[in-house]
């Protein structure tokens, strides 16, 4: 049964993986509430071809909702597991950043501290050196995290490496099946109601879509909320100056590998991700980037440019209409992808569901934390500007305030601000400004009161632990195989 | 690198200036020296008695043990508080330390509680709550393994008791108690900064950084500093109190009681050998005689103590710390014990002091980070105590201005996502989730106007027949534990429940 005033259709517009992914699960979460899913599915532009989706850990509640069997999904779409991202900041020695956490209790100060007192020239990979994680995927092992806090394996979290055409065409199978509407057409009109509300969408196929609710996934020009509702574009390149993206495929390695790396350039970063068929690799720069010759350099003709739009509209949600990923935002897809920030979002959302009444506060409530998501991921992706020698103080000045005190409070007293909505977990951050050059000033002085040789005694056994697991730890290639078995 | 912190004096014996002397002498390197002056000629407050679970946490943390805890300070445990007569005369509901039910198909439990009222009326959030039913049936245990939901749990504890109890631990652990009143306080002339504290006795105490435990009076961050208080008291109507101590309840309930009077509310908090009870009041609107003989006939025993009659003003200091000395306890800010927030917000101020702990220059941004953390502490609860004024409906002239008051955008914010979409504002840190809110909307009759078009989608006799499964199962888990009474006396047993900085337990997964 389904009450009166319940959405009874959804019309998500997009050409993408966040189209994809937001138009299946919603098919999939809102079938027992009879609601009819629309997924228009515009021709995508030449540059979004080979993208990859280096998902974070988060992806899996998503999966969750979908019900999808993991290693069938991951096959479908040419994928890997990833255990984290590999760093190589130019002119200083890399690191690694694994996913999870490392789960030791304070003793007696937490556990980074001891790190800040004993390798303040390394924290950052003597520190992610205690991560099961990162130990494993050097070693091109991998595992499945366990539910039992006494293993030294539910530190684990991991995320898939997936090509994002083949993740389009597997949700809009199964979506199908389940019931989705599937439509291939462009987007020709948007048409706008009284009380600033969508009307309907014109189809190129001549369709005219009446819906109770638009998903905006179409990307920076955010057609619906952007254009159609005329909502206002608060511009971030000031601070995020990546605003374009090239990327190439190259043959796979030798043996695949459960990470990702990061790397940065003379002109921003580039990204390496491996699938089962290829590598893929990216770059993050500028219009100013010799584009070219980046793709010269690898043997390559040159692919086409995709534009990054960094920034966020003053609202995601109004009306009857929801923007997801770039179209409501982009805080540049460096290391937080648009199809983390546009699940995040998702979930969001289906948490606050509305009725046709549409409430303004619920409108509210969303847009206020999803705000705040995009912000902690925007302040995340900036972060990795202190990696630039060019970077001067002043610059830093204007930075957003968030930021900025994150900053001041890790560099003079080791201590990371909690905020109600962070992008990473502390340990990333900790790893992060570490690997990139910030020194905390101090440690904690609870580490004095400990005899000689504590600390180096508990960073032993620790390592003595990671040992025994990753003696018993298979590969990547056997988890993969086993997998298909 | 500056010089690190040597020398650190706290002023004041209370709740806090133990609290924080217990607290620094376990989680500071041992080479400061702690030093606390107090004077007897003063005393304390001598109110402060309702707890909340964190404090569970705090035990934890010093590696006190919970039954001695309990014994020593002649504590009961406490599951809930009960609110008599909030929202109308007629109204009671508890809030318990607990979530309410279980989420269904990742929607959240209150939206079928809403949908399942349609068809029985008479259910209340409370048959949802195992500490609810734990409570309401005079029942005690921590939380057990099997149970569906967890819990958290506090205590009521006699507050001149907790102070002996941490002095001796302080004491045992190098703090040095100095008694004593303080006449004068030497600043430095160039940067403001506090050396000294003249004692009457002729006595200095020198110290690098100073802890401002002396309660209402302030006398280090107000008097010598000059820090502003800024004052709620256009929201919190009430600026007097009147306590009384009555004999020992045969059978201690395991939750706090308030019950709201024409111009305030009255207290009852079970203690092992006395009970305290005491009176919050405005002065705009009762008398100090008259309000003491409302406590007087609502205890309906006589008294076995002196009236301790005390005045305050709601609100609190937007830089609790600052220059060399940090506020802690009632010189920082006042929030009214209503939700038992005080002893939580010393805890808080005392965890954030130790993690941002400066060098002997004090000041930069691990000073603001306190500040920051702080002035967000006292932000929320105060939201959430001015809902317990704002949402009702009684005829008097005190409750109707409550009413009637223009409230912070903030909580007008939070209360319309409530009536307009029965969804509850979200925030990570600082006191009071969904399962409080909750519990004070539905329990003032702040009635939403729907709920979840997914939930609304099941017919509501089907919907109340499934929840009233899931409070028959948690009735009988609560039926299972031992009598309060016994419990008390014989101490808790048995591996030690989680104490995490949350109200609802270890299993209540927000
Ligand atoms: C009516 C009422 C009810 C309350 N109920 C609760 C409750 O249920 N739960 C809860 O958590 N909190 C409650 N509180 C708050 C709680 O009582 C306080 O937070 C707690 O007692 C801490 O007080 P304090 O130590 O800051 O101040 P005090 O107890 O006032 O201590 C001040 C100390 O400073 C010393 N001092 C002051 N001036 C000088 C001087 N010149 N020289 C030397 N020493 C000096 C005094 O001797 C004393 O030792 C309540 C408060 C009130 C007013």
């Amino acid at each position: 049964m389904v009450a009166d005033t319940a959405l009874k259709h959804i019309a998500v517009v997009g050409a993408g993986a966040v189209a994809h992914a937001a138009a299946f699960t919603l098919a999939r979460a809102l079938k027992p509430s009879g609601v009819e899913v629309t997924l228009v599915v515009t021709p995508a532009a030449p540059g979004d071809q080979q993208q990859v989706e280096i998902s974070q850990p988060a992806l899996h509640e998503l999966i969750g909702i979908w019900g999808l069997p993991e290693p069938a999904l991951l096959k479908a779409c040419d994928g890997l597991y990833g255990l984290g991202f590999e760093y190589q900041p130019l002119g200083r020695e890399g690191f690694f950043l694994p996913f999870g956490r490392h789960g030791i209790d304070p003793a007696p100060a937490s556990f980074e501290q001891g790190f800040f007192k004993c390798h303040p020239g390394a924290i950052a990979q003597r520190y992610s050196e205690h991560f099961l994680a990162t130990q494993a995927a050097r070693r091109g092992q991998f595992d499945f995290p366990v539910d039992d806090p006494r293993s030294i394996k539910s530190t684990l979290r991991y995320g898939l490496h997936l090509d994002h055409s083949r993740l389009c065409d597997t949700l809009a199978d199964y979506g199908e099946r389940l019931g989705l509407r599937v439509c291939k057409a462009s987007l020709d009109d948007v048409e706008r109601g009284v009380d600033e509300r969508i009307a309907a969408v014109r189809l190129g196929n001549g369709e005219r879509l009446v819906a109770d609710f638009y998903i905006d996934a179409t990307g920076a020009e955010s057609r619906l909320l952007g254009e159609a509702l005329d909502v206002g574009f608060e511009d971030w390149e000031h601070w995020l100056p990546w605003t374009v993206q090239s990327q190439l495929s190259l043959p796979p390695e030798a043996q695949p590998q459960p990470r990702a790396r990061l790397c940065q350039t003379d002109f921003g970063w580039e990204r390496r991700a491996g699938l089962r068929s290829c590598e893929r690799i990216d770059a993050l720069g500028t219009a100013q980037t010799d584009w070219v010759g980046w793709c010269r350099a690898y043997g390559q003709a040159d692919e086409a440019l995709r534009a990054l739009r960094p920034g966020r509209r003053e609202v995601f949600w109004r009306g009857n209409c929801l923007a997801l990923g770039d179209a409501a935002g982009s805080a540049t897809p460096l290391v937080l992808s648009e199809l983390h920030w546009a699940c995040k979002a998702l979930l969001l959302w289906l948490e606050l569901y509305p009725d046709k009444r549409l409430s303004n506060a619920l409108q509210g409530e969303y847009n206020r934390r999803a705000g705040a998501m995009l912000a902690a991921i925007r302040d995340f992706h900036l972060a990795h500007r202190l990696a630039e020698t060019g970077v001067t103080l002043e610059q830093r000045d204007a930075w957003p305030a968030s930021l900025r005190f994150r900053l001041s409070l890790f560099e003079t007293q080791g201590r990371l601000w909690p905020e109600d909505e962070e992008a990473v977990p502390q340990e990333a951050w900790i790893i992060l400004l570490t690997g990139l050059g910030v020194q905390p000033a101090r440690y904690d002085r609870l580490l004095d009161a400990l005899p000689d040789g504590q600390l180096a005694d508990l960073h032993r056994r620790i390592q003595q632990a990671l040992d025994r697991a990753l003696a018993t730890m298979p590969t990547l290639s056997k988890v993969l195989a086993r997998d298909a078995g | 690198m500056t010089a690190a912190i040597e020398r650190l004096v706290i002023l004041g014996g209370g709740t806090a200036g133990w609290m924080t002397a217990a607290a620094l002498s376990r989680l500071l390197p041992p080479d400061i020296k702690i030093r606390l002056v107090e004077s007897e000629q003063i005393g304390t407050v001598g109110v402060g008695e309702a707890t909340i679970p964190h404090l569970r946490q705090f035990n934890t943390l010093l590696g006190i043990d919970e039954n001695a805890f309990v014994q020593a300070t002649g504590a009961t445990y406490k599951l809930a508080i009960e609110f008599n007569g909030w929202g109308d005369a007629g109204s009671r509901y508890l809030h318990p330390f607990s979530g309410f039910g279980d989420d269904l198909n990742g929607i959240d439990f209150h939206h079928y509680f809403l949908r399942a009222r349609k068809h029985r009326p008479d259910l209340t959030l409370d048959d949802f709550s195992l500490a609810s039913w734990a409570a309401r049936s005079g029942r005690f245990g921590p939380p057990r393994p099997e149970f569906p939901t967890g819990y958290g749990y506090a205590f009521h504890l006699d507050a001149g008791r907790y102070a002996r109890f941490l002095r001796d631990y302080a004491e045992a652990r190098g703090v040095e108690r100095i008694e004593g009143r303080v006449a004068q306080v030497e600043q430095d002339p160039d940067s403001g900064h506090i050396r000294r504290l003249h004692l009457e006795s002729g006595q200095a105490v020198e110290g690098q950084l100073f802890v401002d435990c002396s309660g209402f009076r302030a006398l280090l961050i107000g008097d010598t500093l000059g820090v502003g208080y800024q004052s709620w008291r256009h929201w919190l109507p009430c600026n007097r109190a009147v306590a009384l101590g009555s004999p020992a309840m045969a059978e201690p309930p395991p939750y706090t009681r308030v019950t709201a009077s024409g111009a305030g509310w009255i207290w009852r908090i079970p203690l092992q050998h006395r009970t305290g009870n005491g009176h919050v009041y405005s002065s705009d609107h009762l008398s100090d005689e008259q309000a003491c003989e409302q406590l007087r006939i609502a205890i309906g025993k006589p008294a076995i103590t002196e009236p301790n009659f005390i005045r305050f003003e709601p609100g609190y200091r937007a830089r609790s710390w600052d220059k060399n000395c940090v506020a802690v306890g009632l010189s920082s800010g006042f929030l009214e014990p209503l939700e038992s927030t005080s002893i939580y917000l010393i805890q808080m101020a005392i965890l954030k002091l130790v993690t941002y702990f400066p060098n002997a220059r004090c000041e930069g941004p691990g000073q603001d980070a306190f500040n920051r953390w702080m002035a967000l502490e006292y932000g929320r609860v105060r939201d959430f105590l001015i809902l317990h004024y704002h949402a009702n409906r009684r005829p008097e002239a005190f409750w109707q201005q409550c009413r009637e008051m223009t409230i912070p955008d903030e909580l007008a914010r939070k209360l319309a996502l409530f009536k307009e979409a029965a969804a509850v504002e979200h925030y990570e840190h600082g006191l009071f989730g969904l399962p409080s809110w909750l519990a004070v909307y539905l329990g003032q009759g702040v009635t939403p106007d729907g709920c979840d078009p997914r939930v609304a989608g099941h017919p509501p006799h089907k919907v109340a027949a499934h929840l009233q499964g899931m409070a028959d199962t948690l009735k009988r888990c609560a039926e299972s534990l031992p009598p309060h009474a016994e419990a008390v006396v014989r101490g808790v047993t048995g591996s030690p429940a989680p104490a995490e900085l949350s109200l609802y337990g270890g299993r209540y997964g927000r």
